[in-house]
């Protein structure tokens, strides 16, 4: 029942992972594992080998639990380096119990005060283990809901929501350096969903964030799809001179190709952009929205494909 | 006043069990966290076992 309960240790790493569980493996394990026991058990040995047995399982299952952690992708996380470094101690500790076990041999073992010392350690270790898994899964939750709320679950870029906090922080961290925003509006976007249904229209909007996630990896750009089809970025420091070339480079890049539609569709679909320029400021966000909007709506006006920058400074 | 170490080891035990329960409840009202339904299933039967190697002395040979 020990080495079922160790073995969940593992398994239950590999779920949190989202990795399959290998129950044959787990299962092989444990049947392994207790076969050594019924050996172990019926033979002249006493006490010490059967610590032993349980000690080197409890080092495997939990080898193969900091397995998972460590190559996981989430390991900088705190609460996995936190389960990392007890099971290391759990590891260890185990290590200790059976060189202990080894060192007292038979009989001796049992009424030992260090081998009692070292049993205690060992639960409080697996007390603490317990509120880290319990922390980790906590931690993992927190993470999910964040991206939840924070991504486009469509495009997988940031929400408007996510945007304006983002940018809120950056225009005060960078207070006083030159600063464009960009609002990009997919021209006669509605006929694309009416003429080649909406499955075609998602497509053009995942198409246009790898578009603009290939485009902007350059610059320390922010951007987002703030709503419908319509996208804005957020250019700081040096990148904010840059703007219109960059605008420019997507509008372009976007006209160039028609898009190719999982269900053999080809689209052509071309953007305007409005872009508005200004000095980095703790409440610059909204004016900053507001000019780029009208320099949207000119660009609209200008008979759309076409890139228009509002010249009005902050 | 002399702690005795089976009291203690009952006091680790009894507290062992109550936070896996608490885990398994827990993996069991959110369905979605499938690895804390193992490691309340696991330390629950951890706990068993661990009970069950205590009361070794006192379960007549022949259950054993």
């Amino acid at each position: 029942m020990l080495f079922v309960a160790l073995s969940l240790t593992w398994s239950g790493a590999l779920a949190l992972e989202q990795r399959p569980v290998r129950w044959r493996a787990q299962l092989a394990l444990v049947l392994l594992a207790s076969v050594l026991l019924v050996g172990i058990s019926n033979g002249p040995a006493g006490f010490a080998p059967r610590a032993v047995l349980y000690s080197a399982c409890y080092m495997l299952f939990n080898l193969l639990t900091l397995k998972v952690f460590a190559s996981s992708p989430h390991r900088r996380r705190l609460g996995y380096r936190l389960i990392a470094t007890l099971v290391c101690m759990l590891i260890l500790g185990q290590a200790g119990r059976i060189m202990l076990a080894m060192y007292f041999g038979h009989g001796e073992l049992a009424g030992s005060p260090y081998f009692a010392l070292a049993n205690f350690v060992l639960i409080l270790l697996e007390f603490a283990k317990i509120l880290a898994l319990i922390f980790v899964c906590f931690e993992s939750l927190e993470i999910r809901l964040y991206q939840l709320a924070m991504r486009d679950p469509l495009t997988g870029l940031y929400n408007r929501r996510a945007f304006q906090e983002q940018a809120q922080q950056r225009l005060a961290a960078q207070a006083g350096e030159p600063v464009a925003l960009l609002v990009l509006d997919l021209d006669y976007f509605k006929q694309v969903n009416d003429r080649y249904g909406h499955q075609a229209g998602d497509e053009v909007l995942v198409h246009l964030a790898r578009l603009l996630h290939a485009q902007l990896a350059p610059f320390d750009a922010l951007y987002a799809r703030s709503g419908g089809e319509e996208f804005v970025m957020m250019l700081t420091v040096n990148a904010a001179n840059l703007a219109p070339v960059i605008a420019e480079n997507i509008r372009s890049a976007l006209a160039a190709h028609a898009i190719q539609t999982s269900d053999g569709q080809q689209v052509l679909q071309t953007t305007s952009i409005g872009i508005a320029g200004g000095t980095a400021a703790q409440d610059a966000l909204r004016q900053l929205v507001m000019q780029a909007d009208m320099a949207l709506y000119q660009a609209k006006q200008h008979g759309r494909n076409c890139v228009h920058s509002s010249t009005q400074a902050l | 006043m002399q702690l005795h170490l089976g009291t203690l080891y009952v006091v680790q035990v009894t507290t062992f069990s109550l936070l896996t329960l608490a885990v398994l409840l827990m993996g069991l009202r959110y369905p979605q966290e499938r690895a804390l339904r193992h490691w309340g299933i696991g330390g629950v039967l951890a706990s068993i076992s661990m009970l069950l190697i205590a009361l070794r002395p006192v379960i007549p040979a022949c259950c054993q």
